[in-house]
């Protein structure tokens, strides 16, 4: 399989003033500044196989954003090895324009007081796209993303799901190779947050564009990708697929049962009761603890079920487990 | 080239959009030009000034003309590196300096579309008619697009200082207030002691302001040329100093926002 980015022993350490206190603290950090070196990513080597879609999290400041604007050559490496469409993303940042796209959440790149379209245009000709391909890609990215009825509406009349969907499809236009995301999902309600994810990955496999996404929002990466990097401290903790991290870290199952008798009550060492009714039960499950056909069996032994659901836990909670597991 | 012909185009697109600031500055400019049309009246009854009173207004209306469409580039440089913008910026296939100069000369040119007409109105309303040599107006044209053109260098030089200095304001403040005095903005260098004058014309602020509005309203095509040529070199210096400042800071470059 291509490979599409390689970071080799990548570091990325940021010098800042250090903070001072009082009146006589302020004057003595005018005339003497004492520098604080802060080393945002340490040493980090990965590598991201074409049109794979890869979710980049963490905590914050755990070293996402630095690293995906050091991959968008925005920001220049420390130390380390980099390279990203073949290319080396800070000695050829504008051939390598023409290869990525790039979404920041609560940024923009849409002129604010005209119509997406007019940006759409520009960046038209920016990545020297010519006539014709252009107006069909902007005619499917349109139908796709559902944008045609506010297209000619000023950019700040949008509302922010909107919004996010005009910069995706500017991001879009030009087919770039790989798609960085960085929180794009940040802000927006839970139906635009859905739509976006779909269209997203949507558009990920019908270009076979390979997606770097960074979120805090774990819907993000359950819904968009297939595999996860788990970064802390500038440190790679976890690098799996999905369906692995899935398999690895549900230690707990959810399991609904709809019971004849009412109130029923399990009580057994590894259940522990999420919800109650007169004739249903909501528990989870430790299956390190015990075995799902134990606690079904003792189900059973107090009443008849009518029906029975077993779930994973939601993939919020399984970051969570990830990040207990490694004590973040 | 053509993708910053179209940065032109898009920012003068976005700058025909606000109108209300623009009448708000054609207001404040008329009201300028009036406030000093009545001052140099009273003056040169009193006094013998370096040219009529009717010029020493048109003169003012031409160093506000230029002064009055510089957009504030050097805050949306600051504001781009602030919110984090820039990210959006840099992973164009365009250069980031050049692409932010296109837009400010874009901006420059959608204000001086009101500006122009403003000045000419007002400068005409408050003088009682056109300056001494009217066809110097002509010739203020071209050198008014270079020395906004070179200005405009200048003026992202200290925009791209906030890539480390984060606020830019107090640089570009004196920055501005050396242009008022060693350019001559309200007074013509003319009337300044001599040994100010001579370190002022040796500034980039004199060939901005005081040298291509002298120029026009003496038309004096020969010292339009020189004023040109010393512009092209004061640009020369600008876009070396940019692209110095720039190249150092794009390697150091802490974007806020993540």
């Amino acid at each position: 399989m291509e490979t599409v980015i390689t970071a080799e022993k990548l570091q990325k350490t940021f010098i800042t003033s250090g903070a001072t206190y009082g009146f006589l603290g302020s004057i003595k950090g005018l005339l003497n500044p004492v520098r604080n070196e802060i080393e945002a990513v340490k040493s980090i080597s990965f590598i991201v196989n074409k049109g794979e879609r890869i979710a980049f999290i963490g905590p914050n400041g755990a070293g996402k954003s630095t690293t995906i604007k050091m991959l968008a050559g925005i920001l220049h490496p420390t130390d380390g090895e980099l390279k990203v469409a073949g290319l080396n993303p800070q000695k050829q940042r504008q051939k390598l324009a023409y290869k990525i796209g790039t979404v920041f959440g609560q940024k923009s790149q849409l002129w604010p007081h005209l119509p997406a379209s007019h940006t759409f245009n520009l960046l038209s000709k920016i990545y020297d796209l010519d006539e014709v391909t252009y107006k069909k890609r902007v005619k499917d990215l349109t139908e796709i993303f559902s944008i045609g009825p506010f297209l000619e509406q000023t950019v700040r009349k949008m509302s922010l799901g909107q919004r996010m969907r005009c910069e995706i499809v500017a991001s879009l236009l030009h087919k770039p190779e790989i798609l960085f995301l960085d929180e794009p999902t940040i802000g927006l309600d839970i139906v635009a947050k859905s739509i976006i994810r779909d269209l997203v990955k949507t558009t990920s496999e019908l270009d076979s564009t390979t997606v770097f996404l960074t979120s805090h929002d774990t819907g993000d990466m359950e819904r968009v990708c297939d595999r996860v990097l788990v970064i802390n401290n500038g440190e790679i903790l976890l690098d799996n697929s999905i369906s692995e991290v899935r398999k690895s870290y549900i230690r707990r199952k959810r399991i609904t049962l709809l019971t004849e008798e009412e109130n029923v009550d399990i009580q057994l060492k590894g259940v522990k009761l999420i919800e109650s009714l007169p004739h249903s039960l909501k528990i989870e499950v430790d299956s390190n603890m015990i075995a799902i056909d134990t606690v079904i069996q003792e189900a059973f032994k107090l009443t008849k079920l009518r029906d029975i659901t077993v779930e994973d836990p939601p993939m919020e909670e399984i970051v969570q487990d990830i990040y207990e597991n490694f004590k973040l | 080239m053509t993708k910053y012909w179209e940065f032109i185009k898009i920012e003068f697109q976005q700058g025909m959009q606000y109108r209300g600031a623009a009448l708000a500055k054609m207001g404040f400019y008329g009201l300028v030009l009036f406030i000093f049309s009545r001052l140099w009246k009273v003056v040169a009854i009193k006094t013998t000034l370096s040219m009529p009173a009717k010029d020493m207004l048109w003169y003012l209306a031409m160093t506000e003309l230029i002064v009055l469409s510089f957009p504030l580039i050097h805050l949306e440089i600051e504001e781009d590196v602030r919110t984090g913008n820039l990210a959006y910026f840099l992973t164009k296939p365009t250069s980031y300096m050049w692409s932010r100069y296109a837009r400010g000369l874009g901006s420059v040119f959608s204000k001086l579309l009101f500006l122009i007409f403003a000045g000419l109105f007002f400068a005409y309303l408050f003088s009682g008619g056109f300056p001494e040599k009217p066809l110097g107006l002509l010739l203020f044209l071209p050198l008014l697009i270079i020395s906004i053109a070179v200005y405009l260098l200048f003026q992202m030089s200290i925009g791209v200082s906030s890539f480390w200095i984060q606020d830019c304001s107090p640089v570009y403040w004196v920055w501005q207030k050396m242009s008022f005095i060693l350019g001559g903005m309200i007074l013509p260098l003319d009337i300044y002691p001599s040994w100010l004058k001579s370190i002022a014309m040796n500034t980039p602020f004199a060939s901005l302001l005081y040298e291509p509005v002298k120029a026009a309203l003496t038309l004096d095509v020969n010292l339009a040329f020189g004023v040109a040529f010393k512009l092209f070199l004061w640009g020369l210096l600008a876009i070396f100093l940019l692209s110095l400042i720039y190249k150092k800071a794009c390697k150091q470059l802490v974007l806020n926002g993540g």
